[in-house]
C-alpha cells in the first residue's frame, strides 16, 4: 500500500512537470514576441474596456493574453510593479485618491496631470491618453423612495441617512475617497452599512434590503433597476476619467503597441460606453462581442465584430430564462472551455497535493522519532490552515507573481496540515504494542516502519489526504482571483458580470468534482487498509 | 555457567531510581521468575537483558559477554521474547506472525520453524495459521505469541506478565503448556509476574523484588521456608499457604 501511494505521488508530480510550462505564460523580460498581458478589474465596464484594449492590439498584430477580473486595485498595482501584467484600464480619481493619497483639487485634466507625474516618478508607469469618458461614482437610490423622501442631491441626505441602509461595494466602504469621506464631506451617518458585491448589490436595493447603493455614472443597471442618482453637489468625487493604464516594461519594451493604444484616446464617449455596459449587464450579451461592437461604433472596428458574433453568437444569454434551466445549455455550448478549465482545476490540486504528499508523509514519520518537535511542527501547519484562502494566495503574489506556480504554493500549504497530523497521529496510533514486541524481537527501526506501522496508517493517512483533496478542489476556485486560471474562472467573471448562470457553470462542476474526488479518495482509503485489522473492509 | 547475569545494575527515570543496584545470575536450564508489586522495578530488569532498557550503571552479561559489546538487533533476534498483551502483529495472520524471527534471520525454512512453533505451543497450524491474531481468544493469542517467541530455537526465553491477562483456567493450561516447552527443549527464561504462586509452580528460582532492589533470591523449593516480611506478604496475597 505504501507502492500505491508512491505511484500516486510520482504520477501527479510528472503529470504536474508536464503540463506547468505550458499553462504558465512565460514571463521573459527580454523576449519581445511575448504576448501582452492585458488585465481587469472584476467589474463590467473593466472586462470591457480591457477586451477592447486586447482586441485593438490584436487588429494591429500583437499577441495578447488576457486576465480579466485579475483583482481590485491594490493587487493590479503590485502586479504591475511586479511586471506581471502590462496593461488594464485605470481611473484617474480612482489613482488620485485610492493610489496616492490625495483629494480632488481641480478637474479632469489637472487630476490626469497628477497621477501621471506621481506614476512615472514612483513606479515608471504611464498613463495613456483618456478614453473620453468619466466613471465617477454614483450615490443611487430606488426612484420612488427618493421622490418620496424628497431627495435629489447627496446633500438631502444628511437629515434622513440615519434611518437608511447603505449597501456598498467593499472597494468604497474601505477607501479614504469612498463611504468614510463622503460621510464626513456630507454629515451622513447611515443606520447601518452592508458589504455587497456588485453581483447582488442591484437586486438588494430592488427588495428593499438597502436604500442607498453606490454605483457608477456609466451603470447599464441604473435605468434597468430604476434608479435616481444623487447629485454630488458639493464636489466630493474627483473626476474618473478612464484611461490605459501601461507598466514600465511594456513601455521599453513595446513602444510601438503603446502608440497603437494610445490611438483609443478620447474615442469613447460616456453614452457609447454606457450603452455597452448595458448589453454586457442587463442583456447579458458576450463581453467579446459588446467589446467588438463597441470598437466598431468608434470607428476603429474593421469586421472584428463581425467575426466575433458569429463566434459566439450561439453564447446570447436569455436573461429571461430560468437559472437551472439555462446552466446545462450554457456548459453544453461552453463544452470544451469547460473540460479545459476542469483539467486546469484538477493539475492545479494534483501538482499541490503530490507536492504536499512528499513533503508531509516523510515529515510525519520523522516527526513520530522526534516527537519534541512534533507539538511546533503541527501548529505552524496549522497557523498556515488558519491563513484565510485570499490572503493567502495574495501573499504569493510579490514572491511567485501570478498564474498557477503561486496557486499550486499556496494548495500545498493548505494541504501540509491534514496530511502531516494523519501520518503523525497514524504512525503514533499503528498498534503500538506489536511495534514494541516487534522491536523486542530484533526487528529494525526501518522493518518496523515499512512492515508494521506504514501498512496500519495508511488509511489514516488516506484520510488525511482526502479531507486535503477536498479542501483544495475547493480552494482553487479561488485561485482565478491571482491569474491561475481552472473552474474558478466563470465564478469570479460570473460574479463580475452579476451572470448567476455563469458563476453556477463553475461552481455546479467545481462541486461535482469535488464530491467526485471525496468518492474516489474513499475507495482508495478501503483499498489500502491492511487485511485483518477491522471487520468490512476489502 | 551462567548464561544471563547483571551486575550492580542502576536504572534512574528522572528523579526516581527504578533499579538500585540489582544483581542477579540464571544458569543454563533455569527458569528465574522476577515477582514484585508495580513499580518494584521488575519489567525494567528484564527489558536490560535484551537491551530494550539502557541501563546508567552496572552491567549485564548475556552467554558472558556484556551485552553493550553486543549488537542489539542480533542479540534480541536471538531470545526469545513474549510480552503480556501478545502484541502480535494484526494484518499478519498467526503463521506470519510466529514466523517473524526465523525470517528477520533469513531462514530458507521460516514457515516450517512457524508450523512447528505453532504446534509445540498447543495450536494446530492447518487451523489457526491462516487466521488473523483478532480472530483469536486471548489464551490463543497468547498462544501464537509464545510461538512467535521460540520459532527460531532460542536458548534464552524473556516474558512480561505472558499468562497476567488470561483467565484463571486459560491460565493453568497455558502456563501448562509453556512449562512442557520449556523443559523438553532445555531454555533457559526469566519472567516477570506479580503472582507467587504462579512463580512457584512454573520457575526454578524466584527473586523477589521491592523499590529497584531484589529482597529474596532462592530457589523456588526454599521460598516458602526463607520467606520473611516483604515476600511473606506477598506470598499470603497470592494465596500460597505457609
Amino acid at each position: 500500500m505504501s507502492g500505491l501511494r508512491t505511484a500516486a505521488a510520482r504520477g501527479s508530480w510528472t503529470l504536474a512537470l508536464c503540463t506547468l510550462p505550458a499553462a504558465v505564460a512565460p514571463i521573459d523580460a527580454q523576449d519581445r514576441d511575448r504576448p501582452i498581458l492585458v488585465a481587469s478589474k472584476p467589474f463590467a465596464e473593466s472586462y470591457l474596456l480591457a477586451e477592447v484594449f486586447a482586441q485593438f492590439l490584436e487588429a494591429s498584430g500583437f499577441a495578447v493574453e488576457r486576465r480579466p477580473g485579475f483583482g481590485m486595485t491594490e493587487l493590479l498595482m503590485q502586479a504591475m510593479i511586479a511586471g506581471e501584467i502590462d496593461v488594464y484600464p485605470e481611473y484617474t480619481g480612482t489613482g488620485l485618491a485610492a493610489v496616492l493619497g490625495e483629494t480632488a483639487g481641480g478637474g479632469s485634466a489637472a487630476v490626469f496631470g497628477r497621477v501621471s507625474e506621481e506614476y512615472e516618478t514612483r513606479w515608471g508607469m504611464r498613463w495613456l491618453p483618456p478614453l473620453g469618458f468619466e466613471n465617477t461614482y454614483a450615490i443611487a437610490m430606488r426612484r420612488e423612495a427618493a421622490d418620496s423622501l424628497g431627495v435629489r442631491a447627496l446633500s438631502g441626505l444628511t437629515a434622513i441617512a440615519s434611518d437608511l441602509v447603505g449597501g456598498f461595494s467593499p472597494d468604497f466602504i474601505g477607501r479614504d475617497d469612498g463611504l468614510d469621506g463622503l460621510a464626513a464631506a456630507y454629515g451622513i451617518e447611515f443606520r447601518e452599512t452592508r458589504s455587497l458585491l456588485q453581483a447582488v448589490k442591484y437586486q438588494a436595493i430592488e427588495e428593499g434590503a438597502v436604500d442607498v447603493i453606490d454605483a457608477y455614472s456609466t451603470d447599464g443597471a441604473i435605468s434597468r433597476y430604476d434608479l435616481t442618482v444623487l447629485t454630488d453637489d458639493r464636489g466630493f468625487f474627483p473626476p474618473y476619467d478612464a484611461a490605459p493604464l501601461a507598466s514600465r516594461a511594456f513601455q521599453e519594451e513595446r513602444p510601438d503597441a503603446i502608440l497603437v493604444l494610445t490611438r483609443l484616446g478620447g474615442r469613447i464617449d460616456v453614452s457609447a460606453m454606457r450603452r455597452a455596459n448595458e448589453r454586457v449587464e442587463v442583456e447579458g450579451r458576450p463581453v467579446v462581442e459588446v467589446a467588438a461592437e463597441l470598437l466598431a461604433e468608434v470607428g476603429l472596428g474593421g469586421g472584428l465584430a463581425e467575426e466575433a458574433s458569429e463566434s459566439s453568437g450561439a453564447a446570447v444569454r436569455d436573461a429571461d430564462r430560468p437559472v437551472l434551466s439555462a446552466l446545462p445549455r450554457r456548459m453544453w455550448e461552453n463544452r470544451g472551455e469547460l473540460v479545459r478549465q476542469v483539467l486546469r482545476h484538477l493539475i492545479l490540486v494534483v501538482a499541490s497535493l503530490g507536492a504536499a504528499m512528499a513533503v508531509a508523509v516523510p515529515t510525519g514519520v520523522v516527526l513520530e522519532r522526534r516527537r519534541a518537535l512534533a507539538g511546533t511542527t503541527l501548529r505552524v501547519a496549522g497557523i498556515l490552515q488558519t491563513i484565510p484562502s485570499i490572503a493567502l494566495l495574495a501573499f504569493m503574489i510579490p514572491v511567485f507573481g501570478i498564474g498557477a506556480v503561486p496557486a499550486v504554493v499556496a494548495l500545498f500549504l493548505y494541504s501540509l496540515l491534514p496530511i502531516l497530523r494523519n501520518t503523525y497521529t497514524g504512525i503514533i496510533e499503528a498498534a503500538p504494542n506489536a511495534v514494541e514486541a516487534g522491536r523486542a524481537l530484533g526487528m529494525t527501526e526501518w522493518q518496523l516502519l515499512a512492515r508494521i506501522r506504514l501498512p496500519l496508517a495508511a488509511p489514516v493517512i488516506m484520510a488525511g489526504i482526502r479531507t486535503a483533496a477536498v479542501i483544495n478542489v475547493g480552494t482553487a476556485t479561488l485561485a482565478a482571483f491571482i491569474g491561475a486560471g481552472g473552474l474558478g474562472d466563470p465564478i469570479v467573471a460570473g460574479l463580475a458580470l452579476s451572470d448567476p448562470v455563469m458563476i453556477l457553470s463553475g461552481a455546479v462542476p467545481a462541486a461535482v468534482l469535488a464530491l467526485l474526488v471525496d468518492w474516489g479518495l474513499a475507495r482508495a482509503e478501503v483499498l489500502v487498509a491492511p487485511k485483518g485489522v477491522a471487520e468490512g473492509r476489502r | 555457567m551462567a548464561l544471563i547475569s547483571v551486575e550492580e545494575g542502576v536504572k534512574r527515570y528522572g528523579a526516581t531510581l527504578a533499579l538500585d543496584g540489582v544483581s542477579i545470575s540464571v544458569e543454563a536450564g533455569d527458569c528465574l521468575a522476577l515477582v514484585g508489586g508495580s513499580g518494584s522495578g521488575k519489567t525494567t530488569l528484564l527489558r536490560a537483558i535484551n537491551r530494550l532498557t539502557r541501563l546508567d550503571g552496572g552491567r549485564v552479561l548475556v552467554r558472558g559477554e556484556p551485552v553493550d559489546r553486543q549488537d542489539a538487533v542480533r542479540l534480541r533476534r536471538s531470545i526469545g521474547y513474549v510480552q503480556q498483551d501478545g502484541g502480535l502483529i494484526p494484518h499478519w495472520t498467526c503463521l506470519a506472525n510466529a514466523s517473524l524471527v526465523p525470517s528477520l534471520l533469513g531462514r530458507p525454512d521460516a514457515s516450517d520453524c512457524g508450523r512447528r512453533a505453532l504446534g509445540a505451543a498447543g495450536l494446530e497450524p492447518g487451523e489457526f495459521g491462516s487466521r488473523y491474531p483478532r480472530e483469536l481468544s486471548g489464551g490463543q493469542q497468547q498462544r501464537v505469541a509464545i510461538a512467535r517467541a521460540i520459532a527460531a530455537g532460542p536458548d534464552i526465553l524473556l516474558m512480561d506478565e505472558p499468562f497476567g491477562a488470561l483467565d484463571a483456567i486459560t491460565r493453568t493450561e497455558a502456563q501448562d503448556t509453556f512449562i512442557g516447552l520449556r523443559e523438553s527443549a532445555g531454555m533457559t527464561a526469566c519472567f516477570v509476574t506479580h503472582d507467587m504462586a504462579e512463580a512457584l509452580r512454573v520457575a526454578t528460582h524466584v527473586a523477589v523484588m521491592r523499590e529497584g532492589r531484589i529482597v529474596l533470591q532462592v530457589p523456588a523449593g526454599e521460598l516458602v521456608d526463607r520467606a520473611t516480611g516483604y515476600a511473606a506478604d506477598l506470598l499470603e496475597k497470592s494465596g500460597v499457604t505457609l
